[in-house]
């Protein structure tokens, strides 16, 4: 599953950027339309949850603890699924 | 058990704690201040004799919030205090008004201001009562003269809170609350209950009917209520629209105002006289004797002195030559008594005044009246 | 509980906290405590005083109480003793709780006060635009101390494991999994449980201090967290730490001493509790 900024809460606070230890979220560089520069999610695949597919299975949840604004969800039908039919 | 119904001789205090718990009190908070503590003292031994909670705080401010707390959970709730604790809890006053929570805050006025005279009377807290705190909101208090009233209008307060949702406060003064004498306890004595919540419905916490009073959504019941101090509109939810806190400001005193034919009550006495005193707790007893002698001059006891009752009054005014308002403070209850009057085409409207601790003399009323 | 907005009013999302606003984070360590925990939302009564951290009982979905500045732990107190089976859970701040609540704060540690209490202190009054607190650190820079802070600040933990609190930890917003432990064991404890949890503000004590981005605080909170069990390297108490701009964290007191409801239902009943039977 791939993580995903919802910019209609984001407040561009970018905590989620360095709290990530693989560094799969990235400062961005587009104004939303509430004024802020949400953050971008570069490296999805580096996330140690892209193998899961539900999120009652995450290992790692630091960006969606840290993040105050709850601006960061799971997107479970991206990742794994979408590699497999794919192939 | 309350009190079986009968005959008692009692300090006026002790009567106000058998009234509390005849009014079905729960929870009791309270530090202790002369001229008030034996009533801390008295539901310290009752109220846990009838499964009820007493706890004594750390200072005022603990008591009242903690008061608060315990009628948000359904419980009905008093605290006891003087002049300066009244002075302390006045922002949580303030805070039980705009959210609406039943309590009751008895206040045996003591001589003042500041520490001032902490065991002889005065009646200086009751422009306080109803102003103590910032901001518009209305407020029910009661004025005991004697030690029945003590025990009736104790029941009252808790009957007013309870139905209006507003804070009641008694305001007793060390003569009454220390004085000695017989009351009699009733065999019905009607005790009402705060009109609790049914529904499930939790977005609208604060909705009113034409009573204007909302139904009191209780915690613990799954309504996921949210009180809070700040304005509000009927979710409970923070606003600051200036329509909403209009709407709020404007309800939380006509609830009030509008039930106060059921609020204010009063007594009057040598009903054709002319002359006529006013007045309310202590020296309402002198003046029963200096009109037992003198027919002549009437009497209207204030037993509701918040919302002041303008009918009562007005009526009085109407058809008296003159007006005498005996008070132990430098004029308040008079402020309101004299602008009343005047509105009925009555001006001659004078204050006897004591401040040092006394109550009047019936001689000196009766001396007051002659130079009038 | 499947969801955060199963417990949070996504009503009124999003929240007026400022960006980078470490509030946040702990509300959702809360939610995945509480939801870990498997509590009853409909038996739990929230308490806050006034103050950017007191505004949390506002977007949770349970009866919540929004009570005047600093008396939210005397509210608590009524509301715990009148009605035991509610679960009372106190939201406050540095200055709501030892500040102006600092008196409430002693004396409901003293009794034992079966509350849970969640102190977000974040060294400044936020909500008020930035002025210094009874934590603000010595020498930094507020509205009120433009000239640098000359006093010095509280210790909040120990202050309460000194007044005989049951239960006392703290940790920073970069600690997500011992918050959320911690937060387990305070909720569940009978008696006073205080968690601490030091917290940036950038926008009113950050932008003075030289850390207006948020990032800059988080490196900030890392080098000023000292853990319990290595602060005996410093050779210093753990006030004076505090002193010096250093907070230990961790779990200070874990004891089971009886609570204050437990002693009100003894004297009702007559009968005296064992000891450690808290």
């Amino acid at each position: 599953m791939e993580i995903r900024v919802n910019p209609e809460y984001c407040k561009g606070c970018r905590l989620c950027v360095i709290v990530c230890p693989r560094r799969v979220i990235e400062e961005g560089t587009e104004l939303s339309e509430k004024g802020y520069v949400p953050p971008m999610v570069a490296h999805p695949e580096k996330c140690a949850n892209w193998k899961r597919t539900s999120k009652k299975k995450a290992v790692c949840e630091m960006c969606i603890l840290t993040c105050p604004d709850h601006a960061l969800e799971w997107d479970e039908k991206v990742g794994v699924q979408q590699e497999a039919a794919e192939q | 058990m309350r009190l079986e119904a009968g005959t008692y001789f009692m300090q006026g205090n002790d009567a106000c704690v058998e009234g509390a718990i005849a009014a079905g009190i729960r929870f009791f908070a309270g530090y202790p201040i002369t001229p008030s503590t034996e009533i801390a003292e008295g539901l310290a031994e009752r109220l846990p004799q009838e499964g009820g909670i007493f706890i004594q705080m750390e200072d005022e401010i603990a008591s009242i919030s903690a008061v608060i707390g315990s009628s948000w959970v359904g419980a009905k709730a008093m605290t006891a205090t003087s002049g300066p604790g009244f002075s302390l809890m006045q922002e949580n006053i303030g805070y039980a008004a705009m959210t609406e929570t039943p309590l009751v805050i008895v206040d045996v006025m003591r001589g003042g201001p500041s520490t001032g005279l902490p065991t002889l009377p005065s009646q200086g807290d009751v422009m306080q009562a109803k102003f103590g705190s910032h901001g518009d909101y209305e407020v029910v208090a009661l004025a005991p003269a004697t030690v029945q009233d003590m025990f009736d209008l104790t029941i009252k307060a808790f009957n007013l809170s309870e139905t209006y949702r507003v804070p009641a406060i008694v305001l007793s003064d060390a003569e009454v609350g220390h004085m000695r004498g017989k009351f009699t306890v009733p065999r019905d004595i009607e005790v009402l209950e705060r009109r609790m919540r049914a529904d499930k419905v939790w977005h609208d916490g604060f909705a009113y009917d034409e009573s204007l009073v909302p139904r009191f959504p209780v915690f613990g019941r799954g309504f996921r209520v949210h009180v809070t101090g700040i304005s509000h509109d009927i979710a409970g939810y923070p606003r600051n629209e200036p329509e909403v806190h209009e709407e709020l400001v404007r309800r939380l005193t006509e609830k009030v105002l509008k039930h106060r034919d059921r609020i204010c009550i009063t007594e009057r006495y040598n009903e054709d006289a002319d002359r006529f005193i006013v007045t309310y707790g202590s020296p309402t007893l002198s003046a029963m004797e200096v009109i037992a002698n003198n027919p002549s001059i009437g009497l209207l006891q204030l037993k509701t002195v918040w919302p002041i009752p303008e009918d009562a009054i007005k009526d009085v005014a109407k058809d008296a030559k003159e007006i005498v308002v005996l008070e132990m403070n430098m004029g308040q209850v008079f402020r309101e008594v004299e602008r009343l009057a005047c509105k009925e085409g009555c001006r001659n409207v004078r204050l006897l005044s004591k401040v040092g601790g006394e109550v009047h003399a019936p001689e000196e009323i009766v001396h007051f009246l002659r130079r009038g | 509980m499947e969801d955060f907005f199963d417990l949070y009013r996504k009503d009124r999302w999003p929240t007026i906290f400022c960006p980078g606003c470490g509030i946040g984070t702990v509300m959702n360590c809360f939610y995945r405590a509480f939801s870990e925990l498997g509590m009853d939302q409909d038996k739990v009564v929230f308490v806050s005083g006034v103050g950017c951290s007191s505004r949390i009982p506002g977007y949770i979905r349970a009866d919540s109480i929004h009570t005047t500045h600093g008396r939210a732990l005397a509210v608590a107190t009524g509301l715990s003793l009148s009605n035991p089976d509610l679960k009372v859970i106190v939201f406050t701040g540095d200055g709501d709780l030892g500040a102006i609540g600092g008196n409430h704060f002693i004396h409901s540690s003293r009794r034992n006060a079966d509350m849970t209490v969640l102190c977000i202190n974040n060294n400044i009054y936020g909500m008020t635009g930035g002025q210094a607190s009874t934590t603000t650190p010595h020498n930094a820079f507020s509205t009120t101390t433009p000239y640098g802070n000359m006093e010095f600040p509280f210790d909040l933990a120990e202050l309460a494991v000194t007044a005989g609190a049951n239960y006392v930890a703290r940790w920073t917003v970069r600690n997500v999994k011992e918050l959320i432990g911690s937060m387990k064991k305070a909720l569940v404890k009978n008696g006073f449980s205080f968690v601490e949890v030091a917290s940036p503000c950038p926008t009113g004590f950050g932008r003075r201090n030289k850390m207006a981005d948020p990032r800059q605080m988080y490196e900030w909170l890392k080098i000023k967290s000292v853990r319990k069990e290595k602060s005996e390297l410093w050779r210093m108490d753990p006030v004076d730490l505090n002193i010096r701009g250093q907070i230990t964290i961790g779990e200070f007191v874990d004891r089971s001493r009886p609570s204050l409801g437990l002693m009100l239902k003894s004297m009702l009943d007559g009968e005296k509790p064992e000891d450690g039977e808290g």
